[in-house]
Parts: structure tokens; sequence; C-alpha cells
């Protein structure tokens, strides 16, 4: 499916994203994979080109861990994993939502007017986070379903390796809402999202295959019924910041102390 | 059913031997339902009833079937006598007058039974009985005259309560008083014996795989699927075990309902272990044809052949309640503008959007926050909420909501307290947003009114 985005030929972000999109392929290509025209997509792009042009493929890996961390109390965080979810489904396949009961419900008529229709969401309320990461697999041993969308705090290393196995088995993408960030989690993007004043977003990519870690000011737009997305011009946008660089250089470096240690074991 | 045929056994346990709670004396009654299908506990407590008609030449006569009933309920602690007569009302009177741990009284014969017992016997109010024993009517025969003439039922009913007549009556047959059953019987339903208590997991996978076996069957001889089943266990120690399983879609295939119990049996307390299983089909609907798919079709149906599986799985789990939609509802409280519904429930189309924004998560109940308004009806300037203080920086509304006060029945209770008049039952909605960009849903509670206190509440989060 053609992005729905409404770009224009000829802006550099459409050159972009087409070399990256043409990379992807290549990309999958070189994995031993089989193209053919009525293969599943792989990757789903978010419709936001300045985005979509950093991420790695053109877009999020459908078969794969997302993770959206929550920095403050209000629903940025929720907003913007939905709009993952939005872009996942398409509007057309099921998907599901795992929770505690503990939590505050998601709103059928605030989803409905986020452009997510009630009708194609399966909710499972869990009694405690083991049981949620149990459904979120359960949810992606099912490749009918067109994303799993599952908000637990503590989750370990373990659980989070069977659940990527999970998803790049089904194809089916697990989007994990943290309310705090605690211990990390080997997931294929990684994001934290804030809100900012007038009706915005602040979203910080931490990580994503070889992505850099970048900063966007979004503008949500939902008078249309697509989430929609504008770019903010801002300070704070298409710059690196000094913390989100330190945070991806100590990750490196604990990768590089981990391979040592285990090269140290062998 | 003729009174005539109709059999009734009254457990009458005493005082001290009672179960102390409500739960427990059910708990009782299904445990009888080894001798019967058919048993209640009495709404007073007293005991347990057994509708024994039918069911007694099996457990080897009425005889037999009293003794054995009394002597497995005193293995379980429980001084228990036993009636057994056509009427409720006569097995209540002879359970409870008993010299001997049991009393029958043949078919037709419940008049001359009843007759030398004291009126008490026929479960009536202490007053009643006061007022009876005044008039010299010590003996329910004593009764009969004054029962059966129209002058002397008149006289009765003027000077007590209805119940000592309805009493009398049912209790001769003259009426039929049913026994509310723990449940209605079905016909689907499978038992298994076991020859001695069972309590290894194996086992009783084994034991439920046979019952899943005999169960199907029978539902699909009547093109029927199980959309829930009970699996009771009866257990050495007086007690039930019950685990309830619900299905997705009306089940009538072995292997997908024995996949399903397999993952509810460990929920199932054996305890001590168990001696007789039982499997029913509790809620039953007629077996949709799994054909390809049509035109037309509606597409959560399709849904359901493709998320069955999964919804079934979950289902077990989590319990059935546990896994469904939202389904938004035409309800002017914001609460209670969706319910949680099945997974395959019939969705009504999604009305049109409301107007003004909602919140993407609503609060299940609203939080009390600690809020000043600068203006009289106007939005807070901040509100306190989990120990932060938000100052606000914008604010959008009010957005009046009247609530609909006609249904508010079943109000949860404070927060926020049931408005007292009319006037009260509106809440003025604000959309604000907080110095950092957090944007909550906000309202106060009732009209603003110079002389009362504000009471601000937090409803929901905005993206």
């Amino acid at each position: 499916m053609a992005p729905s985005t409404a770009r224009q030929d000829g802006t550099p972000g459409a050159t972009e994203r087409r070399l990256a999109s043409l990379r992807a392929r290549i990309a999958r290509i070189g994995a031993g994979r089989m193209e053919s025209p009525d293969a599943p997509e792989t990757v789903a792009a978010l419709g936001c080109d300045d985005i979509d042009c950093h991420l790695p493929g053109g877009g999020l890996a459908r078969g794969a861990v997302h993770e959206v961390i929550a920095a403050d109390s209000a629903a940025a965080a929720l907003g913007f994993a939905l709009w993952v979810v939005s872009r996942m489904t398409r509007g057309r396949t099921p998907w599901l939502w795992c929770a505690s009961r503990n939590g505050s419900p998601p709103y059928a008529p605030g989803l409905a007017q986020f452009g997510l229709s009630p009708r194609r969401l399966l909710i499972a309320r869990t009694a405690f986070e083991r049981e949620t990461l149990w459904a979120a697999e359960e949810g992606l041993a099912t490749p009918a379903l067109g994303a799993v969308l599952a908000e637990a705090a503590a989750v370990s290393d373990v659980a989070a390796r069977r659940l990527a196995l999970a998803a790049r088995t089904s194809g089916v993408p697990l989007i994990l809402l943290r309310e705090r960030e605690t211990a990390s989690v080997p997931a294929a993007s990684r994001w934290r999202v804030a809100s900012a004043p007038e009706g915005t977003w602040e979203i910080a990519l931490l990580r994503a295959g070889g992505a850099f870690p970048r900063r966007w000011r979004l503008r949500w737009q939902g008078a249309a019924g697509t989430p929609q997305p504008l770019p903010v011009p801002s300070q704070a946008a298409d710059h690196h910041h000094d913390d989100l660089q330190a945070d991806y250089e100590a990750r490196d470096a604990a990768g590089a102390r981990a391979v040592a240690g285990a090269r140290g074991a062998a | 059913m003729k009174p005539a045929t109709r059999r009734v056994l009254a457990l009458w346990l005493a005082p001290a031997e009672r179960p102390e709670t409500e739960p427990d004396l059910r708990d009782l009654a299904a445990w009888c339902r080894r001798y019967a299908p058919w048993t209640a506990p009495m709404r007073d407590g007293a005991g347990v009833w057994i509708e024994a008609g039918g069911c007694a030449h099996l457990l080897g006569g009425e005889d037999t079937m009293c003794r054995t009933v009394v002597a497995d309920l005193a293995r379980l602690g429980h001084a228990a006598r036993a009636g057994l007569a056509g009427t409720p009302g006569a097995a209540w009177a002879l359970a409870r007058t008993a010299k001997t741990p049991f009393a029958i009284a043949a078919p037709g014969t419940e008049r001359e039974v009843l007759a030398p017992l004291p009126v008490a016997a026929l479960r009536l109010e202490p007053a009643t009985v006061e007022g009876l024993s005044a008039l010299g009517l010590r003996r329910v025969g004593d009764l009969y005259p004054l029962g059966t003439t129209a002058s002397g039922r008149a006289e009765l009913a003027r000077r007590f309560p209805p119940l000592l007549l309805e009493r009398l009556d049912a209790a001769l047959g003259l009426t039929f008083e049913p026994i509310s059953p723990i449940r209605e019987r079905t016909r689907h339903i499978a038992r298994f014996t076991a020859p001695e208590p069972v309590r290894d997991g194996e086992a009783v996978t084994r034991i439920t795989q046979r019952l899943v076996e005999t169960l199907c069957p029978l539902l699909a001889r009547d093109g029927l699927g199980a959309r829930r089943v009970t699996l009771t266990a009866f257990r050495a120690d007086g007690r039930a075990a019950r685990i309830d399983c619900g299905t997705a879609r009306p089940l009538a295939e072995a292997r997908t309902l024995m996949r399903l119990m397999a993952l509810c049996l460990p929920r199932l307390a054996t305890g001590p272990g168990a001696d007789a299983f039982a499997l029913e089909a509790t809620e039953t609907e007629p077996l949709r044809a799994t054909q390809a798919r049509l035109d037309g079709r509606k597409d959560h149906e399709d849904d359901a052949l493709t998320l069955a599986p999964l919804v079934e799985k979950l289902a077990a789990r989590l319990g059935s309640g546990r896994i469904g939609r939202l389904a938004p509802r035409p309800r002017h409280l914001p609460e209670r503008a969706q319910s949680f519904v099945g997974a395959f429930a019939d969705m009504p189309d999604t009305p049109d959007a409301a107007t003004a924004a909602r919140p993407l998560r609503l609060f299940a109940r609203p939080a009390p926050v600690a809020a000043a308004a600068t203006a009289p009806e106007g939005p807070p300037a901040w509100f306190r909420w989990q120990g932060a203080v938000h100052a606000i920086a914008r604010a959008e509304g009010p957005e009046r909501i009247a609530l609909d006060w006609w249904r508010l029945d079943g109000w949860q209770g404070d927060p926020p307290a049931v408005p007292e008049t009319l006037a009260d039952a509106v809440r003025d909605y604000w959309r604000v947003e907080d110095a950092r960009g957090a944007r909550f849903w906000i309202f106060r509670d009732g009209p603003w009114r110079p002389d009362a206190p504000e009471r601000w509440y937090l409803h929901g989060v905005f993206p």
C-alpha cells in the first residue's frame, strides 16, 4: 500500500524517503527473503516523512517490539502508541490491547475521535503484569491481528526476548507502552514521549536499528479522522541533544562491555 | 407434575451445625447433587432441599436413600435429619420434628402424618405460632376444620398473615410449592463417578476428557454448542469445587473444548480429592455453520472466526469477563458512555463523534483534586494531583454535562456524591493544559455557588 501521506514529489523528503525504502528493499533481498508483489509489507511507514526518512527501512518494522516510554502522567505517550497502532493496522485489521484491570481503561469515545474504531479493538484486562505479558504473547501468535499494545512497567529480559521472537514469527508488531522507564528492554525501536505546550508532543527516538537518536516536536491533527502529525519548527527539533547522545553512547559502551564479557567467559 | 408423584427430601440441620455463610450452604446443596440433579439451599438457611422424585430407586429405595444421605452428612460433620414426603412443607415438618434420623411419609398420607405435629412445623413466624396457641390451636390437625371451610379460612386470613394459609395448603399438596434450584436443570450434562477420591492432576485431566467426549455428542445431537461449561468436582470433604469456562463461540467439538478445559483445569481445587465429577454446558447457543464467508456478512463475524481461538484462550486463563470490547453507549454521564461487552457481542454503530473532544483514558472513578479558580464559574488556575501542583496555562470550556439523573440508581457513591437536587446534577468540564503541556479533563461538580466551596475532579487525560 502506498503511504497515504499527501507528499509531493520533488520535495527533499520524498527523495530521501524513496532512497530509504530502496535501501530497505536491498536489505530485505540481502536477508534472502523473497520479494513478491503480494507479500505482506514488513515495514509500516508512520506517515510523517521527516520521521520515516530517519528510520531504517523507511518506517517501523512489523514483526518486532517497539517500546514507548511515557515521560509524564498525561496521555501523550499513549497517543503516540495509538498512532503507531493505527499505522500498523491501517484501520482495517483488529488489534489487541492488554492492560492491567487496575489501570484506567481506554475510553471508546476518545478512541473514536482519535480515528480508531472501537469495533476493531479487543481488550484483555489482566490481574497483574505477568498475565499482561502472557496475553500479549498469545496475541502475537495470532497473525489475524494487526498489532498488539501492551502496558507493562517491568519486563524481564527473558520475557522481552520471548515477545520479540513471537512477533518475528507471526509478523504482528508489539507496541510496549511503559509508564516509567525502568530497566531497558531489547526492542527494535525505543521512544520517549512527553506532552509539550500548545497541544504538541515531544518525541525522542532513543534507538532504532542503526538510526541516530533524535527528537521531534509534532502537532496532532485529528480532525480528518486519520492521525496526521505535522513537524513544528522549534528549538528542539532537528537537533541532536547532548543527553540523547549520552544515552546512545552509554548503550554502546554497555553493549561493548557485554560482548567483551561474553568473550572473556568463552 | 402431579403432586402425588412428587417426592421431596428436606435435610434439616441442627442450628449449631448450620454453615455460617450462605455460600457454604450453597456448596452443601451442590454437594447433594450426587443424589439427585435438583437441589437447593433452604432460604431460611436451615438446610437443603432435594427433589427426590424418580431418584430414590437409583439409591436403593427411599428408606436406603434417607439413611445414606444422613450417614454421608454425619461423616462430613453435619448432624442432619431427613424428612421425605410429597410436598416440601410436609418433608420439612417431618425432618424438623422427627425423633429418628429420618422420617418418611408414604405418598398421599401427608394429611394424616402432619395432623399430630405442632403448628410450628409449618415454618410459621413465631408470632403466628403464639397467636394460634392462644386460640388453642396447637397441632396442625387443629387447623384442618378451619382450613377447609370458607368461613374458617376467612377467619384465619383476618387474624393471621397470609403465610399461614399458604403454608398449610402447600404442605397438604393443595397448592404447588416450587423449589428454586441452584441452577436451571440442563439436559447437557455428563457425569463420572470415580471408585475412590481422585486428586492427581493427570487423572482429573483424563476424567475431564471422558466427560468432554460424552458431553459434545449430546450438544451436537441438539444442534447446540456450549458457550459456557461448568466442571464440578464433588470433593470428599463435602465441598464442591467448580470451574467455569467461557467460550468465544458455540462449541461442540470435543478436541477444541478439551483444549479449553485443559487451560482451566489448574484452577480446579480438588483439595483432599474428589470422587464424582459433572461437566455441564450451562449456556448453549445454536451451532453456527462454519461456512465460507459470504458477501454481506458483517465484518466482525469474520473476525469471530479468525480470532475465536485467541479469545477462547484468553478467556480461559483470564476469565471470560476480562476479554471483550468497548461499546459506546448513548449516555450523558461520561463514565457510562461506554460499556465492556463480550468479544463477539453485537456492536452498535459508533454514534456520531461528540462535538467536544473526549479523553483517551477515562479514570474509572473521578479523582478528587484540590483546585482553585480565579474567576466565578471559570476554569481552575491550578490543581494538585498525586502530590504535584499543575499550573494551568490554557483552558477550553466549559462543557456542561447534565447527568442522566433518572439513571442514577446503582451509583457507586462518593466520589462524587449523588447530587441532591436536579439543579445539582450538572458538571462543568474543562480541557486544561498545564505549563509543561500535559492535558487533562477536569470538572467542577455541581453549579458554581458563591457560598459553597467548589469540588473539582480529574476525570481523564488527553494525548
